[in-house]
């Protein structure tokens, strides 16, 4: 069922997409409209905002690559105007020039030069040479140099070729610059004012208002050009030996080296840019640092926030690095892995002390504290055309115990009911309690996952794996999916692919057992008792379940002990748990390991919703399997409440009513391991971290399920009066020193310590396991830490010394507790 | 007003009491100790075992962020939404359908408490199925713990009990 509220939400919501996809809320259609969508059967809660634009997405590669130099948003000028630009490039000449001239030796003692007015009508009289008229115009102090700067000048304005001692003809009319104060002499051409100085200077002034001026300042040769109409045109370039510096009006500077190249007729020179520096809109200076051939090295934006971000590129302008400097003097460090395009590292105090591990994914930069474990999210954005600086707010504070982030600036698009999960934005980014990071990337079909034990994968846009990891075996390197991979995924493209992907790598491209797994999940296509909708759920909390054992949830149910045997099918036989969960409901049966016998299934059962909080899979799985482990003695059936009923079975000599569904022995843990997922696993004792240790050795490894008290630590739950009362899995161990277990609790994530920084040291989980408490009694430490591990599901064992010994009194003792084959055993129930 | 005929008072082990409806009685558990932190008790009409009022308390922790909603919700003046109450109530002991009742009452020995009603589809050929709940902190609890009375029926079975398990329900109290 889904419901779909108009809520209060919607607003938070597209407010916040707004600030993620860094639009602005009045270009939102009229139209937008936010869901809200609650579906029983995936236990999650998801948020959709329809008004997301994907012309505002942000990907990983668009913040790494390098398309933000150039014409790119990263080096945009900043918004002057033409005309402002103009206006500062010509103050500039005009300062310079008045600073170069104020000293320019124009007559021969020293004396302010003549003013001289032009003449637009000057008859020749005789016949006198350029140079001639320039000495009588100017008189007789000035000094040669001026003299032949205004007889240029005069040749120049009267289009007269030649040597400027050639005469004139008597009686020639002709229009004479003039001198001006400073020296300078100037005439009008077709509307442009020219202006010539005796060092070589000159200047025009065009009647559009542009200009341009050429001068020497010291060694450097300097050309300046303006446009009132184009602030690119307007700049100055000063060049000096092999350096060159162009400074535009926008504030813009590129520095270039005079470089020999290889041309067609062999080789030659050009300038090359070396450095540039330029002011986005937004205020930040942005500084491009070139290699070789122009190359991009680096970029340094420094922000008016406080804030300086710097990207660095390898060789090939492939994205390497990029360090965050926060304006109290926090700076972050992330290195890209160019095998896996993944963006990680470490984020340090004003004092250079580590405070957190980071990771980028996609637009957001994801925190763990390393001291407390404790997440956070900041958006990192890009710049784009809304905006021309990096972009960091925060994305709220994750609260490991609620699951939930927290405002302002929250917006969680899918959280899990099992606390510990969480999207972000559109789902795309997916974090987790235990410090698990996601992405699926629905438009070019990409993938990553990465886990905090060093693991990871990528799944290509070409459908090629990379997968990495400390073990050997973790290692794979442009790895092709199979044929029934690759039709699985051509025939469900809406799947989750991170979840396909994380399948891929928890068996190492074991391809008999992902193909096996494959198969039958196709099985559900064809199911019958399944709607459209309802085969989508299952098969994404399948697929779910497989790549994400720990998240199999118990939900408010008494059936951790179930729960624990379907994690364990999911991690070892994803085929056959596959197979279990879709003929239950498909055909109506569950067929046992231990007889072979079908034993039916009432299939409204089994998808009932329930208020257990668990997804229909494990609905179906839970149910499937207890009623398979009572039958016929009792037949199980699930309650709207969550709790469960053991009706009147067809061997019930003393049944006629229900009872209440208590949850299961230990002796039935092992039994229903048998029954319906075929392992032959025994109920054994043990005492010490080194029998605990040899358990996990005799049992070949993770998965283990142990019996542990839920109310202690560390799992703290909520207080009993009998234990053990909880069954849990170790799915890993941390060497140490400590040596630390990875235990998986079916209560959701953040009750979970299957991560290395939340793992339980060996002292720890034997003193919990190694409580006994009945009905509120004495709590006794003597009876030994139970473990189920590979031998007799009928007998009950002690390891002592890595040796396996038949426990007999507790064999016998537990020889009546498998209730299916004791119903007598039912009768203790007390009625009050 | 008729005052309904004097019924049983259930007394728990698990630390509350509760007065059922006439002719509801406590359902048989096993018994026996088994792998469970904390077990549910189920009271149902002697008459039509389907009809169960179950007392639930959870095994751990839902989260402490819902636990100081749920406090905000309960002692807060003024009208609650139909969106914040099921934003909380999804967190501790999740709805099957849609809200379509809720009110802050409180239990026999004055714990603040939400009521809910809920309507959801159930599976083939059930029709229309209502839910109740009376949802409030364990008492004692250094958590956030929640125990709650639910009842789930059809909708005519539902509409016909619902007054004496809402009674039956308010009566809980801590020992």
């Amino acid at each position: 069922m889904v419901k779909t509220l108009s809520s209060a939400d919607g607003t938070l919501v597209s407010s916040l997409f707004r600030r993620l996809l860094g639009t602005k809320a009045g270009s939102q259609s009229q139209g937008e409209h936010t869901t809200r969508n609650y579906t029983g059967e995936f236990g999650r809660l998801a948020l959709v905002d329809s008004s997301r634009s994907s012309a505002g997405e942000q990907r990983v590669s668009d913040i790494g690559d390098n398309k933000g130099h150039g014409d790119g948003p990263a080096t945009r000028a900043a918004p002057a105007s033409p005309e402002q630009a103009a206006k500062s490039i010509r103050a500039q000449a005009d300062s310079e020039l008045a600073a170069l001239h104020a000293h320019l030796k124009v007559t021969t003692d020293g004396s302010a030069p003549r003013e001289v007015a032009p003449q637009e009508h000057f008859t020749v009289t005789g016949s006198r040479t350029p140079l001639e008229i320039a000495k009588d115009m100017l008189g007789p102090k000035a000094t040669d140099d001026q003299v032949r700067t205004y007889a240029s000048s005069l040749m120049a304005e009267n289009h007269i070729t030649g040597s400027w001692k050639k005469p004139i003809a008597a009686g020639t009319t002709i229009r004479l610059p003039g001198q001006g104060a400073d020296g300078s002499v100037y005439y009008q051409d077709k509307g442009d004012m020219n202006r010539d100085w005796a060092d070589g200077t000159n200047m025009v002034i065009r009647a559009d208002g542009s200009g341009s001026a050429n001068y020497r300042i010291g060694h450097a040769d300097v050309g300046v050009s303006w446009d009132p109409r184009n602030s690119d045109l307007s700049y100055r370039t000063q060049t000096e030996g092999k350096r060159q510096v162009e400074t535009y009006g926008d504030g813009k500077v590129i520095e270039s080296k005079l470089v020999t190249v290889k041309t067609d007729d062999g080789t030659g020179e050009e300038f090359q840019k070396t450095r540039e520096k330029a002011v986005t809109k937004d205020g930040a200076i942005v500084t491009t640092e070139y290699g070789p051939n122009e190359r991009v090295a680096r970029e340094t934006y420094e922000q008016k926030d406080g804030y300086r971000i710097v990207r660095s590129y390898d060789k090939k302008e492939h994205l390497a690095g990029i360090s965050i400097c926060e304006p109290d003097g926090h700076k972050t460090e992330l290195t890209v892995n160019q095998q896996t395009g993944t963006i990680e590292g470490k984020r340090y105090d004003a004092r250079g002390k580590l405070v957190d591990n980071v990771a980028l994914m996609e637009h957001m930069l994801v925190y763990t504290d390393v001291r407390t474990g404790e997440k956070r999210a900041d958006n990192f954005r890009a710049p784009s055309q809304d905006h021309a600086d990096f972009e960091i707010f925060p994305a709220g504070k994750y609260d490991a115990d609620s699951g939930t982030i927290s405002s302002p600036g929250s917006f969680i698009s899918e959280a899990s009911f099992a606390p510990g999960r969480l999207g972000f934005g559109d789902g795309s980014v997916e974090i987790t309690s235990n410090w698990d990071l996601s992405y699926d990337n629905k438009q070019t079909g990409e993938a990553t996952v990465m886990h905090p034990d060093g693991t990871g994968a990528r799944l290509h846009a070409d459908g090629t794996i990379d997968r990495w990891g400390p073990a050997d075996s973790d290692n794979a390197r442009a790895e092709k999916l199979s044929p029934p991979e690759q039709l699985f995924l051509k025939q469900h493209p809406d799947v989750d692919r991170r979840d396909f992907l994380e399948i891929h790598r928890r068996f190492h491209g074991d391809q008999t057992k992902i193909d096996a797994f494959y198969e039958q999940l196709n099985k559900i296509d064809s199911a019958r008792h399944l709607n459209g909708h309802e085969k989508a759920a299952l098969r994404k909390d399948l697929m779910h379940h497989v790549a994400a054992p720990a998240e199999i949830y118990q939900g408010v149910t008494p059936s951790c002990n179930v729960t624990v045997v379907e994690r364990e099918l999911a991690m070892k036989s994803p085929a056959e748990y596959v197979k279990t969960v879709v003929t239950a409901v498909s055909d109506g049966t569950i067929a046992t390991k231990d007889t072979g016998e079908k034993i039916k299934l009432d299939v409204n059962n089994l998808k009932m919703a329930d208020s257990s909080g668990r997804d229909l899979a494990s609905r179906i799985f839970q149910t499937a399997a207890l009623h398979a482990e009572f039958y016929p003695a009792k037949n199980f059936r699930n309650s709207p409440d969550g709790v469960g009923r053991l009706m009147p079975g067809d061997r019930d000599p003393h049944g006629t009513r229900p009872i209440v569904f208590d949850g299961l022995k230990p002796a039935e843990v092992v039994d229903v391991l048998h029954r319906v997922a075929g392992e032959e696993k025994a109920v054994t004792y043990i005492v010490s971290a080194d029998d605990l240790r040899q358990a996990l050795a005799w049992n070949g490894g993770p998965p283990m399920i142990i019996l542990v008290d839920g109310s202690s630590p560390p799992f703290n739950g909520a207080p009993s009066d009998s234990k053990p009362n909880h069954v849990v899995t170790i799915t890993g161990v941390e060497p140490g020193p400590p040596e630390k277990y990875l235990v998986e609790n079916q209560w959701g994530l953040v009750s979970d310590h299957s991560a290395p920084a939340n793992a339980i040291t060996a002292a720890d989980l034997l003193k919990n396991m190694n409580q006994f408490q009945l009905d509120g009694g004495e709590v006794r430490t003597d009876n030994g830490a139970v473990v189920i591990i590979d031998g007799d599901h009928t007998r009950q064992y002690n390891l002592i010394g890595g040796n396996h010994y038949v426990n007999e009194a507790a064999t016998r003792n537990a020889a009546a507790d498998v209730r299916r084959l004791h119903p007598e055993q039912f009768n203790t129930g007390r009625k009050r | 007003m008729i005052e309904p005929p004097e019924s049983a008072v259930y007394v728990s082990e698990r630390g509350f009491s509760i007065r059922l409806p006439e002719g509801w009685e406590r359902m048989e558990d096993s018994g026996s100790p088994a792998l469970t932190i904390n077990k549910a008790e189920v009271f149902y009409d002697r008459d039509n075992w389907s009809l169960c009022l179950t007392w639930m308390k959870s095994g751990f922790p839902p989260d402490e962020a819902a636990g100081r909603e749920f406090d905000s919700l309960v002692t807060r003046a003024g009208a609650l939404t139909r969106d914040e109450v099921a934003r909380v109530i999804q967190r501790i002991f999740p709805l099957i359908g849609e809200l379509d009742h809720w009110e802050v009452a409180s239990t026999a020995d004055e714990r603040p408490a939400l009521e809910t009603s809920e309507s959801f589809s159930g599976t083939e050929g059930t029709g229309l199925q209502r839910g109740y709940q009376l949802l409030f902190r364990s008492r004692h609890a250094r958590r956030a713990l929640f125990e709650r009375l639910c009842f789930y029926a059809p909708a005519p079975e539902f509409d016909k009990n619902i007054e004496s398990i809402r009674r039956a329900a308010r009566s809980v109290q801590g020992r």
